[in-house]
């Protein structure tokens, strides 16, 4: 069992910090694991994605320690990504931009997974809704 | 983000290939006919008797029915017979049998005719040592090469622009001179335009003469109309190229900024300035906020627009053959910046129209790189 959890929401301003905990139980000790931030476009045409952020969980502290410990079967990380200062997150007639934050596990490959939005007004922005 | 980027080997490959196979092509299509023909210059007219004709058919590689004329004459030096089949110094055979059969009726079994030959070598003999009608054929190829010039010019003069998710603040499709000023460049280039349409008026054209004087010589109403079908599609090219060089070479327009790329809130100062041989009618500019999306469809790639921001900058009636003039370029807050993915792209353009007497207008986009909000400008 994998989850991913947001201390604050799932909408972001750039610069903003995206803190978190990442939590798994697993019948054994996972060999590592990551946290990916990235950014994916979908509507008409041919997708686009681009990893922005990778963070190695053996990286990561647990929560309220200061010391770097093995990955262990049941174990939580903490974390904390600034908000990139774009792409913002849009949806037009076309094209909309999604952000991620995917958590995995190996070598299970567990996978837990959040949408977020990054925007200025911390919104996903409408185009075409204030066209001139 | 550098997977992002999208590289100009591939561009600059597939022109070196299509300019390659263009040459490559042009040189198997005449190169053994032009060698021959540069020979035939120390070859010296003489009589040659026709003894027998016939209209060779065989398959082409696609398996078509092909024919071919065959003429076979005799030529006497000094009481030596010299054998010869060749009419001109390249063969082509055509699906349209009565070309051959047309080719055919000039020489006539046991008439004299005149015919050349080496004098050094009196067996190398040929009938028509002319330029053959065929050699226009070599035009078609020639139409790759241009077009795979035209490519490379092109990625090369892109080469500058930034792609990734965000602007760079280096120069957006525009080159800073020498006094600081920034002078944007159209997103497509009419040089590049030009060289596309042209290469393609030439082939189509060239082959259409070309076919012209086959049909000419066979008269056969099936070359003529073949002739006739390269040669329309030949003169719409022709027209369109004409159309296009006269838009490269007419009024000269020069946009300028005051900086490369623009956050989201901000402004920026554009300076336009327009100059034409001819009365300028009007000048108008606006700024133009737009997705697009590229994808395939079967063999066809296909980019889709869609406006999401339109601004008036400027609508000016025509004053003479110099206009210029300023305008401020104002971005909204809560919108989308500049975004270049390798299929999808938020663009920001400055289009330009100019109605011009006596020439052909100009619709031109020059791109501007449009970065995040900044936060400062939140104060």
């Amino acid at each position: 069992m994998l989850m991913l959890d947001l201390v604050d929401g799932s909408c972001f301003r750039p610069g903003d910090a995206i803190e978190g905990v990442v939590t798994w139980v697993c019948r054994g000790a996972p060999v590592g694991g990551a946290i990916k931030l990235r950014w994916t476009t979908r509507g008409k045409g041919s997708d686009d994605h681009e990893l922005v952020v990778n963070l190695e969980l053996a990286s990561l502290r647990r929560p309220g320690e200061s010391s770097l410990d093995a990955l262990a079967a049941e174990d939580a990380r903490e974390f904390s990504i600034t908000a990139p200062e774009g792409p913002y997150s849009f949806s037009g007639a076309l094209i909309s931009l999604t952000w991620t934050l995917r958590a995995t596990l190996r070598p299970d490959d567990e996978e837990a997974e959040l949408e977020l939005t990054i925007s200025p007004t911390g919104k996903e922005l409408r185009l075409g809704a204030a066209a001139g | 983000m550098a997977s992002q980027r999208a590289g100009i080997v591939g561009p600059l490959l597939f022109g070196l290939i299509f300019m390659l196979v263009g040459v490559l092509g042009a040189y198997a299509t005449i190169g053994d006919t032009l060698t021959r023909r540069a020979e035939a210059r120390r070859y010296v007219a003489g009589e040659c008797t026709v003894t027998g004709t016939e209209i060779e058919r065989y398959q082409d590689s696609e398996g078509d029915t092909m024919y071919r004329p065959r003429v076979r004459y005799v030529h006497v030096v000094d009481g030596q017979e010299f054998h010869g089949d060749r009419i001109g110094f390249s063969s082509f055979g055509t699906s349209i049998r009565s070309y051959s059969e047309g080719v055919l009726l000039h020489y006539p079994v046991g008439a004299r005719v005149t015919c050349f030959f080496d004098p050094a070598a009196p067996e190398q003999l040929v009938l028509d040592k002319s330029m053959s009608w065929s050699i226009l054929f070599a035009l078609i190829p020639l139409a790759f090469a241009s077009v795979g010039l035209g490519i490379i010019i092109q990625t090369l003069k892109a080469r500058g622009t930034p792609k990734g998710a965000l602007p760079s603040r280096k120069a957006w499709r525009a080159r800073l001179e020498q006094d600081g000023e920034l002078v944007l460049e159209p997103r497509e280039s009419a040089s590049f335009m030009a060289l596309f349409i042209g290469g393609f008026a030439l082939a189509f054209g060239g082959a259409g003469v070309g076919i012209a004087q086959a049909a000419w010589v066979s008269r056969s109403v099936g070359v003529w109309l073949m002739a006739l079908v390269f040669l329309g599609v030949g003169f719409v090219m022709s027209w369109w190229f004409l159309w296009s060089l006269l838009q490269w070479m007419g009024p000269r327009v020069k946009l300028t900024l005051d900086r490369p790329t623009v956050p989201l809130g901000e402004s920026v100062s554009l300076r336009w300035r327009v100059q034409s041989w001819t009365p300028l009618n009007s000048v108008q500019l606006e700024l133009v906020g737009q997705e697009e999306s590229t994808y395939t469809r079967g063999t066809d790639t296909i980019t889709d627009a869609e406006v999401f921001h339109r601004a008036e900058l400027a609508a000016v009636p025509g004053d003479g053959r110099v206009m210029e003039g300023r305008a401020r370029v104002e971005l909204p807050r809560d919108t989308m910046h500049s975004f270049h993915g390798a299929h999808n792209r938020v663009v920001w353009l400055i289009k330009l129209e100019v109605d011009v007497d006596w020439w052909p207008d100009i619709e031109q986009e020059y791109e501007i790189g449009v970065e995040p909000w900044r936060r400062k400008a939140r104060r």
